[in-house]
């Protein structure tokens, strides 16, 4: 009787001990991947890409304005003159600019936004070569990572800095664009912030990661699976893209060139069906977007289409300016029918008001489905004609524009008269077949420097903000000569505060 | 003394006489352990007002009403009694036997019983009937100036959800500053709603290390001990049924807005301010365009306002609205928003109690309806605890609780248009309701019911232009409340059982296991036809979250009857050794689904299309082993000291384990001989202590905060994922050492006693994210960043001020000052937030802004002083030196004052709880006054600045300005408060009438809580955050309950 009277509690003493081994105190999360599991095979280091090209359509959790790279698209664009938001919304300060100038907003979340996709590029390349698996996956993993690399340099540098081939900034003391401070470069993941590099310095790394990943792709030779990914076409076409920038004509034709091999442009009915699947033959990156992952109010067919009862249906639609379209696109030209003229909404029970936008539509009705474009042959053809221009090549430049430009108006004809003429017909096909694709401050920046053989008349460079449509938003933004401070986007206070390297703030 | 107790029970059962009709006259002597007269000992007929308090020898006589049988005995130094007294007992003399006496209820940590005398550390105990003078759901709502040192928000108000407690002061900066709940012994990690106030005995808080050291790595923000009650030896069952109906408003109003007439002239001045107007824009018509074409008056759009030229060269215009306009409509979002909730609550309990064991069993039922409509909270909980005494060595009990609840909740999401206390605040005043036509009717659907004004509507309106209302465009909150459905039904069980058996003479081990379990289905269901769904076919998410925590600890305490201590009795000494392990473990679920099949249906299956889904479980483990030791001598000089080391799954395997520890001591200082005689001194014990506690109680989120992590991130099909965070294997327990000292004093037969403490917190290595150059591409990572330190005095102060037989007032102050100071942060100098600063010298989250400096009488732009004393109008060029640190939230002075009044059978208290000094950044307020298109203004406005020339502080008006209302000292504000709290007037019945109706007792009450409430802003609560910023959050209500507290 004793025995269990001393048992009983020894035995409870011992089983309570006994459970805590040693492992009790080891967890691990489910919710999220331990790194350390990431890099040990190829999948995970796929996956790690994947990622990426998901944090391109991404939500990023806070403003409904930020949704990957359309959200900065749309940015890009509202900065110029040729998309007028009407009425307010999310999207009027980067109208106005106070996105661009202010503290918070989607200027600074753009900033976030790609260098936290330069974080995930530098880990996969950090990593990549201790993986076990084959060369030749390993080698796309990582192009693909060096050409999220580039492209996110190539629209910081554009953000942060003066434009390429800008001289004479007064600013930073009469010296040219390249010698000028642009956004701390990382090649490798880190902890410490880096102090501002040169523009000149961030394109000399953008086009080394552009080439490299292009020879990487070269040769793999692996196809891709589907066009959120990356392959060697698409890092031609940022070649393309940034030797544009750098004012490098013959790189750019040949890139831009090669890079459109094996696309077709799209005809009249793809044209007018709503810029919105990835598998149109023209499309050669857009992000592939399925109905779990897509972001509902805060995407940007919510801001684009009306009919898709988001944005655009309860604050604001967005439209395009009216020179634009009534003077503009000739009335042969298909992408006429992208828009709602001025009679057409005049007419009652028309849906959608003057000037709106009907170039991107929601794919299914109902539901928020529609891919987003990320580069399009057509731009490589507009980038080919302008560059050949640029070196004079004025026949080679008709050919290409000409063979580009009737798939939408039969009727066009490239003026050849001079280069300077043919490239402002080029500008203006940019403008017109780029709406709405986040083209047209960068642009705007680019055409203020000058050129070796083309003259823009100084009156001309710079944004201009024309137009009699009556948008409910105004902008105090009118005109922005090109040396305007205006044009530079400020770094977010939490970089200022943050960065140990030092942050000099833009004027 | 049991023996001598119930010999006497029985000797006056023996003697009873036959039963007298009218109240007689008894009286007594209530006696210590040695035999001395008791002064200032209650003496309490029960169940009964009727009372009285011994004269300085002890003596005492009182009124017993007819029918009445027990005596409740209760000195506050030498403890409690009951005495069963006979019908023709004229003399009852009462020993008190001192072990029973100090203890507060039953009270103990790990099987240590605590009592006032021997224990070293600084407590707080709040008995059942101070929770039963506040009309509460939730438990921890009572702790509001129950107890110095504790601190709770106001916030939470949502029917069924929890204030957060702070005991001490901040004592962290990431990791939660909530304290450890420890429920009848076991870590508490449910929800605080779904234990019913009504079961608890007792909280106690425990403040400093010689009282939370022993709980290791999460006692560093104190703990608070709650016991349920249980059954007592009472002969026969006691059932007590408690009642009580009453209702809820809003404590506090809304911030003064401007109404229509004022609101239309602020807004155009801020629409013709704004940038880029051209003249064309600035037309009556066009500036109703811009406010969506709602115009609540009766001429027509291009007719409403008559703009004036106040300043023609700056081009400066001013718009007032037409004389000879009226308004068609004035919906106020507020009256339709806003409710009298009426609230139910009923409790049933039976106890009983023998040598054998006892049990008790309740039942509760509780019904909230909240302030805003169809947000209610309603909840059935049960509770059976039964112990029993197996052998003469081995006792056993089992307490188990059920708790099934459902809250109907609203949208509180700062952002969300659709949270009701935004909408009631913000909407501008000339935005309906409900839908008006064209002639400015009220427009109904097919049924006859009002049409609710979603913004976007046709021609159909009085402007007969298409509307589009700018601020919370397509939705409607009053609307959401009635075609939306957002709710938790929760399950909660909770069940703890032990073992108890003594062995070997000394030793007693206890075995206890506790499981808790929390199972909620939260949903949000929107509808199919109108709102924010709507072009998707409504759309439902659920998330189904389950927590289990499973608490195993074992405890061997060791009661040395030999060797030395035996051969003399005045050296008393016990050991506890122990070991405990704790997991929990979070299983959650999440279903969206859109595209419903009609507006009936609620449920995915349903719904047409599924647009989000996802899992995961997460698991969080830790492993103690902890040993008390306590001594006294003569239960004169108390010692005691405690050690435990902590390993948690948090941490990275080399930074695992944590030590902590704590001594103490007591002294009994009126027992020497040189304060004995002083006769007015009945206690006065000198305590101190030190140790040193932890805090690893990161957020959720801070489960793996050691370990670099990736989130998944699919791509289309493609298994994905995106980097996350860096992690930090260096990271490390949260360390505070806590010093205290403190009396604990008696005087004047007891009238007079209370509490004094100073203490002194530091806390080291403290958790806190360190954000990172947003550059390099990820957040930051938590680390052991900085130092600080809380000093304070806490005072509590208790009189009998009056105390006449049938006339009592009790009056109780409780004084709290903390002082936070941050004394190191690791990296950098400070640690800079959006408007405050972790600064070295400074409390935490001082507040750190630019100072305003009035408006430019030219321009009307808001000016900044800059560091070289200069003023800009610009706020872009402010730097971080020309940003000054302003003090912080943290108060001088807290405090709370309860009277306790009692008048024959009436009794009658109330409470009042301020505060004095801090700073408040009021965010509303400024909001309010830089309002956004569409968006209500403050009252203030009108002293904008209208043309060059006007001296005001309050700068122009302007929409899409750069920076709105940007962060200055312009919105600092007092953190004072004042708050007439909890207010009680009862009647007990006497105990005649009590008998022809056959019960024990009734008691018939009227309760009110937050009667009223004083703070620097009309409309500001400056409670609802300890770090003094303001949120659109659910407004404190007022509770007025009539109820009735039964005995049968």
């Amino acid at each position: 009787m004793k025995l269990y009277k001393l048992g009983l509690p020894l035995l409870a003493l011992v089983l309570g001990l006994s459970s805590c081994k040693k492992e009790y105190l080891d967890r691990t999360p489910t919710a999220q991947a331990a790194m350390e599991d990431v890099f040990d095979n190829i999948s995970g280091a796929k996956a790690a890409v994947n990622g990426i090209h998901r944090m391109m359509y991404e939500f990023g959790g806070d403003q409904h304005n930020e949704f990957g790279q359309a959200s900065i698209n749309l940015m890009f664009d509202l900065m110029g003159e040729d998309l007028i938001p009407n009425g307010q919304g999310h999207f009027n300060a980067s109208y106005n600019y106070n996105a661009a100038r202010g503290p918070a907003a989607t200027g600074a979340y753009a900033f976030t936004f790609y260098f936290r996709m330069i974080n995930n590029a530098n880990i996969i390349i950090q990593n990549i070569d201790g993986v076990p698996g084959e060369q030749a996956e390993k080698d796309n993993i990582k192009a693909q990572a060096l050409f999220y690399r580039a492209y996110a340099y190539y629209n910081l540098a554009n953000m942060y800095g003066y434009s390429y081939a800008m001289t004479g900034i007064e600013v930073w003391g009469g010296l040219p664009s390249v010698a000028t401070p642009c956004v701390p470069l990382y090649t490798e993941p880190t902890q410490v912030g880096n102090p501002r590099s040169t523009v000149g310095e961030v394109y000399a790394q953008i086009t080394q990661d552009i080439d490299a990943a292009i020879a990487l792709f070269d040769g793999s030779g692996i196809a891709r699976g589907d066009k959120s990914q990356i392959d060697g076409s698409v890092a031609r076409g940022l070649g393309a893209r940034v030797a544009l920038v750098k004012q490098d004509w013959a790189k750019a034709a040949t890139l831009a060139n090669e890079a459109r091999q094996g696309y077709s442009y799209m005809n009249g009915t793809q044209l007018l069906a709503g810029f919105n699947d990835v598998n149109s033959s023209e499309w050669m990156w857009g992000s592939a977007i399925n109905t779990e992952q897509a972001t509902s109010y805060a995407s940007f067919i919510s801001f684009m289409d009306s009919d898709a009862e988001g944005y655009a249906y309860v604050h604001c639609q967005m439209v395009i300016q009216n020179f634009l379209l009534n003077d503009n696109i000739d009335s042969t030209d298909i992408r006429k029918l992208q828009f709602t003229t001025r009679n057409q909404a005049a007419q009652p029970d028309y849906p959608y008001v003057q000037y709106e936008q009907r170039k991107f539509k929601v794919r299914v009705l109902g539901t928020w489905l529609a891919d987003y474009p990320l580069m399009r042959a057509a731009e490589m053809a507009l980038i080919e004609a302008e560059a050949l221009a640029h070196q004079n090549n004025l026949g080679g430049a008709q050919t290409v524009l000409e063979e580009f430009v009737h798939t939408r108006n039969p009727e066009f004809t490239a003026d050849i008269s001079s280069s300077d003429a043919l490239i402002k017909q080029i500008w203006l096909q940019r403008r017109i077949e780029l709406w709405g694709e986040g083209f047209r401050y960068i642009d705007l920046k680019r055409q203020a420097a000058n050129f070796a053989r083309v003259t823009v008349p100084e009156n001309d460079k710079g944004l201009h903000r024309i137009g009699n449509f009556n948008s409910q938003v105004a902008s105090g933004v009118r005109d922005l000569q090109p040396s305007d401070n205006r044009w530079l986007f400020r770094f977010p206070s939490s970089e200022i505060l943050r960065n140990q390297g030092g942050i000099q703030q833009n004027p | 003394m049991r023996k001598t107790l119930l010999l006497l029970a029985l000797f006056l059962w023996t003697g009873m006489q036959v039963a007298m009709a009218q109240s007689r006259t008894l009286k007594g002597r209530v006696l210590d352990k040695n035999g001395e007269g008791v002064p200032g000992a209650s003496v309490k007929v029960q169940g009964t007002t009727v009372g009285t308090v011994t004269d300085i020898d002890g003596n005492y006589e009182i009124q017993i009403p007819e029918g009445s049988e027990v005596l409740e005995i209760s000195s506050l130094t030498d403890g409690k009694a009951t005495v069963a007294i006979g019908e023709g007992d004229e003399v009852a003399t009462v020993t008190l036997k001192e072990d029973a006496s100090q203890q507060i209820g039953e009270v103990s940590i790990y099987g240590k019983a605590i009592d006032k005398k021997s224990f070293t550390g600084s407590i707080a105990t709040i008995t059942a009937d101070d929770i039963a003078r506040r009309p509460v759901t939730d438990i921890t709502k009572a702790l509001e100036g129950a107890a110095p040192g504790v601190a709770i928000t106001s916030g939470g108000g949502q029917p069924g959800a929890s204030p957060d407690i702070q005991i001490r002061g901040q004592n962290t900066l990431s990791a939660s500053s909530a304290p450890l709940i420890v429920l009848d012994g076991a870590p508490y990690s449910g929800s605080m709603v779904s234990i019913n106030p009504n079961d608890i005995e007792s909280m106690t808080v425990l403040k400093d290390a010689a009282a939370t050291s022993i709980y290791g790595s999460r006692g560093a923000n104190g703990v608070i001990l709650l016991v349920s009650k249980k059954g007592k030896k009472t002969g026969k069952p006691q059932i007590n049924v408690d009642a009580s109906v009453g209702m809820l408003n809003r404590s506090m109003p809304l911030y003064k807005t401007l109404g229509a007439k004022e609101y239309l002239e602020t807004a155009y001045a801020a629409y013709s301010n704004g940038p880029g107007k051209t003249s064309g824009q600035l037309s009556s018509a066009q500036f109703l365009a811009y406010l969506g074409n709602y115009n609540p008056y009766n001429v027509p759009n291009g007719e409403l306002m008559q703009i004036e030229d106040v300043d023609l060269a700056n081009g400066i215009k001013e718009g007032t609205v037409n004389p000879n306009a009226s308004l068609l409509y004035d919906d106020s979002w507020f009256n339709e928003l806003n409710q009298v909730g009426i609230r139910h609550v009923y409790n049933v309990s039976v106890a009983n109690g023998d040598d054998r064991g006892n049990y008790r069993f309740s039942v509760g039922y509780n019904n909230d309806q909240g302030i805003v409509k169809n947000s209610s909270y309603d909840r059935i909980t049960a509770r059976l605890n039964v112990n029993a005494n197996v052998t003469d060595w081995l006792k056993s009990g089992m307490n188990v609780a059920g708790t099934m609840d459902n809250q109907r909740f609203f949208v509180g999401d700062q952002q969300a248009y659709i949270n009701p206390f935004m909408t009631a605040q913000v909407m501008g005043p000339i935005y309906p309701v409900y839908r008006y036509d064209s002639l400015g009717n009220r427009m109904k659907d097919i049924n006859g019911d009002d049409l609710y004004d979603f913004g976007v509507n046709g021609t159909n309106n009085p402007s007969r232009l298409p509307q589009t209302r700018p601020f919370a465009t397509n939705m409607n909150p009053v609307a959401s409340l009635f075609q939306d459905d957002r709710s938790t039904r929760a399950f909660s069980g909770f069940g703890n059982a032990y073992l108890n058996a003594t062995f070997l003479k000394d030793f007693n081990v206890v075995v206890n296991f506790g499981l808790n379990m929390y199972n909620s289905t939260t949903n949000q269901f929107q509808n199919m036809l109108f709102g924010d769904a709507s072009n998707i076919g409504g759309r439902m998410d659920r998330t189904i979250f389950n927590r289990i925590t499973t608490n195993f600890n074992q405890i061997l305490t060791w009661t040395p009857s030999f060797s030395i201590f035996a051969e003399d009795e005045d050296h008393n000494a016990d050991l506890v050794l122990g070991h405990e392990n704790y997991l929990i473990t979070d299983n959650n679920a999440t279903i969206e689904r859109t595209g419903f099949i009609g507006p009936q249906f609620m449920e995915g299956s349903a719904a047409a299309l599924g647009t989000g889904s996802s899992s995961s479980l997460s698991e969080l483990a830790m492993e103690s082993y902890f040993a008390i030791l306590s001594y006294n001598f003569k239960e004169k000089y108390y010692f005691s000291a405690s050690l435990r080391t902590d390993g948690s799954s948090r941490f990275s395997p080399e930074n695992r384990w944590g030590t902590f520890w704590s001594v103490g001591a007591g002294w009994m200082m009126n027992e020497e001989s040189f304060l004995e005689n002083l006769e007015w001194m009945n206690m006065l014990k000198f305590r101190g202590s030190y140790g040193i506690t932890g805090n690893e109680a990161l957020n959720a989120a801070g489960y793996y905060a050691w370990m670099p992590r990736y989130s998944f991130y699919p791509n289309n099909s493609n298994p994905g994922i995106i980097f996350s965070t860096w992690g930090n294997p260096n990271l490390r327990w949260e360390g505070q050492f806590k010093f205290n000292i403190g009396f604990d004093f008696a005087f004047f037969a007891n009238r007079i006693n209370g509490t004094i403490d100073y203490f002194l917190s530091g806390a080291d290595d403290l958790l806190f994210v360190r954000p990172f150059a947003p550059s390099v591409g990820t957040g930051g990572i938590y680390d052991n960043v900085g130092s600080m330190q809380n000093s304070g005095v806490e005072l509590q102060l208790n009189g009998d001020i009056i105390r006449k037989s049938n006339f009592t007032y009790n009056a109780r102050l409780n004084l709290t000052h903390v002082r936070n100071k941050i004394t190191k942060v690791q990296t950098e100098d400070s640690l800079i937030g959006g408007g405050t600063i972790l600064a070295k010298g400074f409390a935490v989250n001082s507040f750190y802004l630019p100072h305003f400096a009035g408006v430019d009488p030219a321009t009307g732009a808001a000016q900044y002083e800059k560091r070289d004393g200069t003023l800009t109008t610009d706020y872009a060029t402010l730097e971080n030196e020309d940003y000054n640190i302003l003090g912080s939230s943290f108060r001088d002075l807290e405090g709370s004052l309860t009277n306790t009044f009692s008048y024959k059978n009436f009794d009658l208290s109330f409470m009042i709880s301020f505060g004095l000094g801090g700073q408040f950044y009021d965010g509303i307020y400024a909001r309010l006054m830089s309002s956004s298109r569409g968006e209500a203004y403050h009252e203030d406005i009108v002293k904008r600045w209208r043309k060059p020339g006007d001296v005001t502080d309050v700068p122009k008006v302007e929409y899409d300005a750069l920076y709105q209302s940007p962060l200055s000292d312009r919105f600092l504000v007092s953190n004072s408060f004042m708050n007439i709290k909890a207010a009680t007037l009862g009647y007990t019945l006497p105990a005649n009438t009590l008998e022809k109706l056959n019960l024990k007792s009734l008691r018939v009450f009227v309760q009110a809580d937050n009667l009223y409430y004083l703070s620097a802003r009309t409309g500001l609560d400056v409670q609802q955050d300890f770090f003094g910023s303001s949120s659109f959050a659910y407004f404190p209500y007022r509770t007025i309950m009539f109820g009735l507290n039964l005995g049968l």
